[in-house]
């Protein structure tokens, strides 16, 4: 025979109107769900764009003037754009205080038509001797630099490109490419490129096919000397040479920051309104309850019951209703942020992705968030029930 | 003395006018007493009796158990002092809806401080069984008569072997019979157990069972 405790009754009276307990449980729910992919769409934006400018590995990028946003677009999203600068910039970069090492990229589009008889795709050139940020992912998947004729698929790129991949050949403006194999995910923009050294450009440029001329580069990244301030470097760089912009890796992917502000504004504002409502709604349920339940109350105080105990059984009702909503709404909210990502051109361009430990966090906020509006909208009507007269109450008719 | 009143009264304030609960009264009871009060609809027995339970605080006056005046504890102690030393039995079906019968009486042991003596759930059963349940354990109030649904009072007024009983007018919507039952079991309980016990009708023949009989008037008590 079960024995009767605080808990079976909280547990009786909450079965005793499954239909407003089931209201209830699915306001919580929804509300904890709304936070949920809020929170996760945020954190994965911008998470995914801290993530994408540390793995660049530079402290500066250098672009040519006005090319800014596609420089973004190319390195954090997966957007397909071509900018170009004269290779001489390399040496006016070289000579700015402060600089390390740089490197440099050229950056070109693969096109439809008879020259290439792969998809349109981004493609990435890189300096094997000074580059420092291709060449780290190529030692991890590939484990050796990359030939002449040869090529390797970004992360995303074998998908894009309706390739199985690996010791594949692909014609790219007119030359011939094998493609050795597909790098680690390194949730940058680069994920959706296909990479090669910067010798087989001459070919390319010769096909005629490319708006690629001789000597352009796209894109310089240099690292600094210890001690210098990146935003102080940045501007000597663009001062002293007024045919750049310069990106600082902490200002890298400011536009989606802007737009980022805004839409948690929205969702700042969309979950303080749902979270009013919910409290709202679970105080004029407890109030319901409140009234409902007051000469059963009263008949508890007269067999014994301390203020206390009153409270310790409705505050085991709000908690079981609390974390059963939030529960749920976590585990909708987890599984609809994942189904609707796809939806989202932010999320989809920037490789957004949440790591366990950030959903588990997520997951962890939300259901003490879920509980916490529960409990807050029920106190009100848990204390007046509390100091309810218990001679008043069990009169009452 | 067991329980001495000093000088008890109570005085409600409705909008700017004072009505007398119970008007300065002194009484003293000894342990194992049956009184009855009777008296007319607002005359202050209710008042009276609650007051005594613990369950409302007296405008002036004392309530002394054993020499301890319950008026002063604090709301602790006072429910202490209910769930240990009180059985209330009220004037209407006062069970939990959502609990059995056996659940019901078992439900003031929750609120003690030593919660849940592993005997608690022979003791409910043969409570109920001495009232005369004993196969009702597991019904529900709904699916329970009057006057079964008074037994589960009784039975669980006594699981915490109370020292008194306040029993406000517990047969006043039953059947002749079903209150000569309930009265009985009242006397029962006062001659085996040596349970005080207050009682507190309308029915004049019923409360002429009572050892002490007393009479309420305008929140005055007087000895009959």
């Amino acid at each position: 025979m079960a024995q009767i405790s605080f808990f079976s009754v909280a547990f009786k009276n909450l079965k005793r109107k499954t239909f407003r307990t089931g209201v209830l449980v699915f306001a919580i729910a929804l509300l904890v769900s709304l936070l949920i992919f809020a929170i996760s769409f945020t954190v994965s934006v911008a998470s995914s764009l801290k993530k994408s400018s540390e793995r660049l590995g530079a402290d500066l990028v250098v672009v040519p003037v006005g090319a800014r946003g596609f420089a973004e677009e190319f390195l954090l999203e997966s957007k397909n754009t071509s900018f170009y600068m004269p290779i001489s910039i390399i040496d006016k970069v070289k000579k700015i205080e402060g600089i390390e090492a740089l490197t440099y990229h050229t950056y070109l589009s693969s096109i439809s038509g008879l020259c290439c008889d792969i998809m349109p795709t981004r493609i990435v050139a890189y300096n094997p001797q000074t580059d420092f940020i291709i060449n780290p992912w190529l030692q991890e998947s590939l484990g050796r630099p990359l030939q002449p004729g040869e090529a390797i698929a970004g992360y995303g790129t074998s998908e894009n490109l309706g390739l199985g991949l690996l010791d594949i050949e692909a014609t790219i403006f007119n030359n011939r490419f094998k493609i050795v194999g597909v790098l680690e995910q390194t949730g940058t923009g680069l994920d959706h490129a296909l990479f090669m050294t910067e010798e087989n450009l001459k070919n390319i440029i010769e096909s005629g096919k490319s708006p690629l001329k001789k000597g352009d580069i796209s894109i310089i990244f240099t690292k600094l000397k210890k001690g210098y301030d990146p935003d102080f470097v940045g501007r000597v760089l663009e001062g002293e040479i007024p045919e750049v912009d310069v990106v600082a890796r902490s200002d890298m992917g400011e536009k989606f920051i802007s737009t980022l502000a805004d839409i948690n504004k929205i969702f700042l504002l969309t979950t303080i309104l749902a979270s009013v409502l919910t409290t709202f709604l679970v105080w004029a349920i407890f109030s319901a309850i409140a009234n409902e339940r007051s000469k059963e109350i009263g008949i508890m105080r007269a067999l014994g019951a301390q203020e206390s105990h009153i409270v310790r059984l409705y505050l085991i009702e709000v908690l079981v209703l609390g974390l059963l909503g939030s529960i749920i709404g976590v585990l909708a909210g987890t599984y609809l942020s994942a189904m609707l990502a796809g939806s989202f051109s932010l999320l989809k361009n920037i490789s957004a992705g949440l790591t366990g430990g950030q959903q588990a966090s997520i997951a962890l906020v939300c259901l003490f968030i879920g509980t916490a509006i529960c409990v807050t909208g029920a106190m009100m009507p848990i204390n007046r029930i509390k100091k309810m007269e218990p001679l008043l109450v069990i009169k009452e008719e | 003395m067991f329980l001495r009143i000093e000088n008890l009264t109570k005085t409600y304030t409705v909008d700017n006018t004072t009505f007398i609960g119970v008007d300065n009264i002194s009484l003293s009871i000894d342990k194992g007493d049956f009184l009855s009060i009777v008296g007319h609809s607002g005359s202050g027995k209710t008042t009276l009796v609650s007051i005594i339970g613990g369950i409302l605080k007296p405008t002036s006056g004392r309530v002394l158990l054993e020499g301890v005046d319950i008026c002063t504890l604090d709301d602790k102690k006072l429910s202490e002092y209910r769930v240990n030393r009180i059985g209330f039995m009220f004037q209407f079906a006062s069970l939990l809806p959502i609990l059995t019968a056996r659940e019901n009486v078992l439900l003031p042991g929750i609120f003690k401080p030593e919660q849940h003596h592993p005997e608690s759930e022979n003791i409910a059963r043969d409570l109920l069984e001495m009232v005369g349940i004993g196969d009702k354990l597991d019904s529900y109030p709904s699916q329970l008569s009057g006057g079964q649904q008074r037994r589960v009072a009784i039975a669980r007024a006594l699981l915490n072997n109370p020292d008194i009983i306040l029993a406000d007018e517990p047969t006043g919507d039953l059947d002749e019979d079903t209150e000569a039952e309930i009265m009985h079991l009242l006397e029962e309980i006062n001659k085996k157990k040596g349970v005080t016990i207050i009682l507190i009708t309308h029915n004049l023949g019923l409360a002429g069972k009572a050892q002490k009989k007393f009479r309420m008037s305008k929140g005055r008590l007087i000895d009959i």
